[in-house]
Order: C-alpha cells, then sequence, then structure tokens
C-alpha cells in the first residue's frame, strides 16, 4: 500500500514515532484488501480509517500493539486476545465501508448486513453496533449449520467443557474437541460467506 | 500453518504469545488472515452469547451439581460406572432445535423477540372489529375463537380474522358487546405450541438461555398436555417440566421422546436428559 500524506500528530507520523510503521502498513494491506470484498470503492482510505478508529479505543490499540508491532511487548498479555482484537476490527471497517457506500448513495444491492441503522461515529456507539452486528450475523449463520455442529456448539455455549460434552454425546473428548474447531470454523465460513463473499 | 494451530485457535486454546506469532504471520499471508478473521468474528459472537447470565434457577442447579461432586465423588463414580453410555447429571436441560422441515422464523427467530403470552386485552374497537394485544408470538392463528373474559368470567368469543406479529384482529361475536381492556385468553395448546417454537428457534440460533428463559416462563403457566408433534417436542416439553421442577413428569415427557425413534445426536441428548432427571434427589 502507498503511504499518502499525513499530517503532523496524524496516524501515520504516530505510527512513525513509534517505530511501529511496518507493522501497521502490513496491517492496513489486510485490512484494504478486505474492505474491497466489502465493497469499498476506496479500501485503502477505509482500512486507514479503520485503524484510526480501532486506536481510538485503548483497549483495541493495546491488543493491536500487543500483538502485530514487532517490538517485544513491555507490558504483559492485553485483556483482548486475539479473536476479541481480529473480530472489532472487521466489524470497524465493515461500519466504515457502510459509511462510505452511504455516502457514495450506491444505486446498487446491498447486503442485508449493511442496510441497517445510519453511521454514528462516536465511539459507545460504534462498540454497541459491532457488537450488535456480529451477533446478529453469527445468531443468522449459526442458524443454518448442521444439526450435529449446532448440537455441539450449543453444550460448548451452555458453559460445558468437552469432557462434560464428551460424556453427554458418547464421544471422545479430543473427538469433541475437533468437532468443536469444525463447527466454529464452518460458522466463520459462512461468516464470510455472508459478510465479505459478494465479490469471491 | 498447522490445522492443529487453526483449531487451536479457534478453540480459544492458544496462549497470547502463541496468538501474537499467529498474528505477525497472518500480515504476510493475506489468506491466513481471512481465515484468522472469520474464525474470530465466529468465536467472538458465541462467547458473547455464553458471557450472558444464566437465570437464578439454572445457577442453583448449577450450585447443586458442585455441591454433589464435591460431597459424594465415590457414589459418584459408582453411578457412573455402572451406565453406558456415560451421562452427565448435572446442568439444564439440552433443548433440540426441531426437524429438517420446522420453521421457527415465523414466531421466534428474531433477535428482540418478547416471549409468548396465555393472555392479552382488547386495545381497540371499531364496529364488531376488535384489536387485541396478542399475535403470531403468542400462537394465534387466523380462524382460530378465543375467549373474551371479564371480571374472571368467559363472556363470548372472538373469531381472528388478521394476525400481526404481536398484534391481531377479530370479529365479535353476533350480539357481544366487548369493552376495552376485556381479557383474552389464548387457548393452552395455542400458547404451549408458540412456546415449543420459540424454544426451538433460540436453540437453533444457539441461544440456549433464550430457550431457557422462554421454557422457564412456559412452566410456570401450568399443564404441558398438548399433542406433541414429534421426538424434539417431547424432549422440549421434558425440558420445561423439568424447569418446573415437575421431575415425574419431565421424565414421562423425555421416555415419550425417545421412544418417538429420534436419529442419533438427538437421542443421545434426549438420553441425557433422561439420565439427569433420574439422578436427582
Amino acid at each position: 500500500m502507498n503511504s499518502p500524506a499525513d499530517p503532523p500528530g496524524g496516524l501515520l507520523s504516530t505510527l512513525r514515532e513509534r517505530g511501529a510503521f511496518d507493522e501497521y502498513r502490513r496491517l492496513a494491506c489486510a485490512l484494504a484488501s478486505r474492505a474491497g470484498r466489502l465493497g469499498s470503492r476506496d479500501p485503502e482510505n477505509a482500512a486507514q480509517e479503520a485503524l484510526r478508529r480501532s486506536f481510538e479505543n485503548p483497549k483495541s490499540r493495546q491488543a493491536m500493539d500487543y500483538y502485530f508491532v514487532e517490538a517485544s511487548p513491555s507490558a504483559g498479555a492485553p485483556e483482548w486476545d486475539l479473536a476479541r482484537t481480529l473480530a472489532w476490527l472487521h466489524g470497524v471497517l465493515q461500519f466504515v465501508v457502510r459509511e462510505e457506500r452511504s455516502r457514495a448513495a450506491f444505486h446498487r444491492e446491498v447486503p442485508a448486513v449493511a442496510a441497517s441503522d445510519p453511521a454514528d461515529s462516536s465511539r459507545d456507539v460504534l462498540t454497541a453496533m459491532v457488537e450488535r452486528e456480529t451477533q446478529a450475523i453469527v445468531g443468522d449463520c449459526f442458524a443454518g449449520l448442521d444439526r450435529e455442529y449446532r448440537e455441539v456448539l450449543t453444550l460448548r455455549m451452555a458453559g460445558m467443557r468437552y469432557g462434560e460434552i464428551a460424556r453427554r454425546l458418547g464421544a471422545n473428548e479430543n473427538t469433541v474437541a475437533t468437532w468443536v474447531s469444525r463447527a466454529i470454523r464452518e460458522l466463520g465460513r459462512r461468516i464470510r460467506k455472508r459478510t465479505g463473499g459478494q465479490h469471491e | 500453518m498447522s490445522e492443529e494451530k487453526l483449531d487451536r485457535f479457534a478453540r480459544g486454546e492458544l496462549s497470547p504469545m502463541e496468538s501474537r506469532e499467529l498474528a505477525r504471520k497472518s500480515l504476510d499471508d493475506p489468506e491466513l488472515f481471512e481465515k484468522l478473521t472469520y474464525t474470530a468474528v465466529a468465536r467472538t459472537g458465541l462467547a458473547d452469547r455464553r458471557r450472558r447470565k444464566w437465570p437464578l434457577a439454572v445457577a442453583l442447579l448449577a450450585a447443586a451439581a458442585v455441591m454433589i461432586l464435591l460431597l459424594s465423588p465415590f457414589a459418584l463414580r459408582q453411578f457412573r460406572a455402572a451406565r453406558a453410555p456415560l451421562v452427565a447429571i448435572s446442568g439444564p436441560p439440552v433443548f433440540l432445535t426441531g426437524g429438517a422441515d420446522a420453521n421457527p422464523v415465523f414466531r421466534g427467530a428474531e433477535l428482540e423477540s418478547r416471549a409468548p403470552r396465555s393472555a392479552g386485552s382488547v386495545t381497540a374497537l371499531a364496529g364488531s372489529a376488535v384489536s387485541i394485544d396478542l399475535g403470531s408470538l403468542d400462537g394465534l392463528a387466523k380462524g382460530a375463537e378465543l375467549d373474551v373474559m371479564r371480571q374472571g368470567q368467559a363472556i363470548g368469543r372472538i373469531k381472528l380474522t388478521t394476525i400481526f406479529r404481536d398484534h391481531a384482529r377479530a370479529d365479535a361475536a353476533a350480539g357481544l358487546t366487548v369493552h376495552l381492556g376485556d381479557a383474552i385468553r389464548v387457548p393452552r395448546a395455542m400458547y404451549l405450541r408458540a412456546g415449543l417454537d420459540q424454544i426451538a428457534a433460540f436453540t437453533a440460533r444457539g441461544d440456549a438461555d433464550g430457550a431457557r428463559h422462554i421454557a422457564a416462563q412456559v412452566a410456570a403457566d401450568g399443564n404441558l398436555d398438548i399433542p406433541a408433534t414429534g421426538y424434539d417436542d417431547w424432549n422440549n416439553l421434558g425440558g420445561i417440566a423439568e424447569l418446573g421442577g415437575d421431575r415425574v413428569k419431565a421424565q414421562s415427557l423425555y421416555q415419550k421422546a425417545l421412544l418417538a425413534n429420534p436419529p442419533q445426536p438427538a437421542r443421545t441428548v434426549i438420553e441425557s436428559n433422561l439420565a439427569r432427571v433420574k439422578a436427582m434427589k
């Protein structure tokens, strides 16, 4: 990705000063690729805007620094795990792309998920919206999973350990662990198809 | 990147340092970044559901289970050794999602759906047309006839003409004078059907807490004697009875579910529910 001009004190300048420019440039590249799939007309700008907004959230910022920046982390593990951090970045990027599309007022069909509330850029609203939409998307895609996957995930979501699920289903504990990961990855594949797969 | 590591990421078993290594690797591997992102969205969405608080009754059941485990490990070992297949004897009932041809969308699949109600009231009148605050969510169907109640007494019937999600319109029977605020009673079978549909819909969405909440509410409203349509209904009625504290009824309903020839793994779930109820003292 090119490095567009950034005013003093802007995101890129800050990253340069912190020695984390290269990692965030690569992260922005990855996000730009995803923004394109989400339907952005200006993926690079959308990626940078998503990063900027993610930096406004202290937990997100701490987690991104920990997981993506090469320099050894001075503090311990962040509050957010990698899954939450990536899910957050996905949600914010989707939000930014929706804003962009809303501004551009595209005259073409948009995915159902992008057709809800208009954007409000305050951080709390953003957080609530990202969480709500994640819930809605996951819920809808979950309903389409095979019954076996739904049942094993339902038991897992009820707080059961693999051993308990294994006893309930009469299966080996390692088998249950495999089913859980397969079910989650299948769920992820369906989410990808629903939210970012329209250009695939 | 090994599948084993992706599996562990999906299950949330990577250490922070392992996650860091994986994240940094994904910066140079767009395909890996995609896989991680959508797996992360799936796992985070599921975890958010899991974080919801369990109802008090479920928490009490769990506490009781912990006490049993602490106080009688030997007895539990004996119990487990005697049974095949092994089953968990603690925890809440597990509901089933309904058959492949089930269609839970109409009544219960929306995120902010309310629980079904067994009674409502008249909200508007226009000649013989009556509007009520009950709808398909409560199990109502076009053409059904409902009792109109005043001061606890049935004064006549209305026939439903138009059904919406949470309200409906009806015609009052000839000679019946309906007042605003008159109570409307939903026939028990309709109400239970609505409850079962919502439980199946919540379960299909992976919202076990939501399903249990509906079941607990339906349980509080009394008898469960309706014609069930399959093993999933029998099982879910058993779960309702169990949450309502009627273990004998629950046991009987779970047994009916098993007699309805359920496929695996539904059979396993039902057997587990039955074993747990039998083990309760």
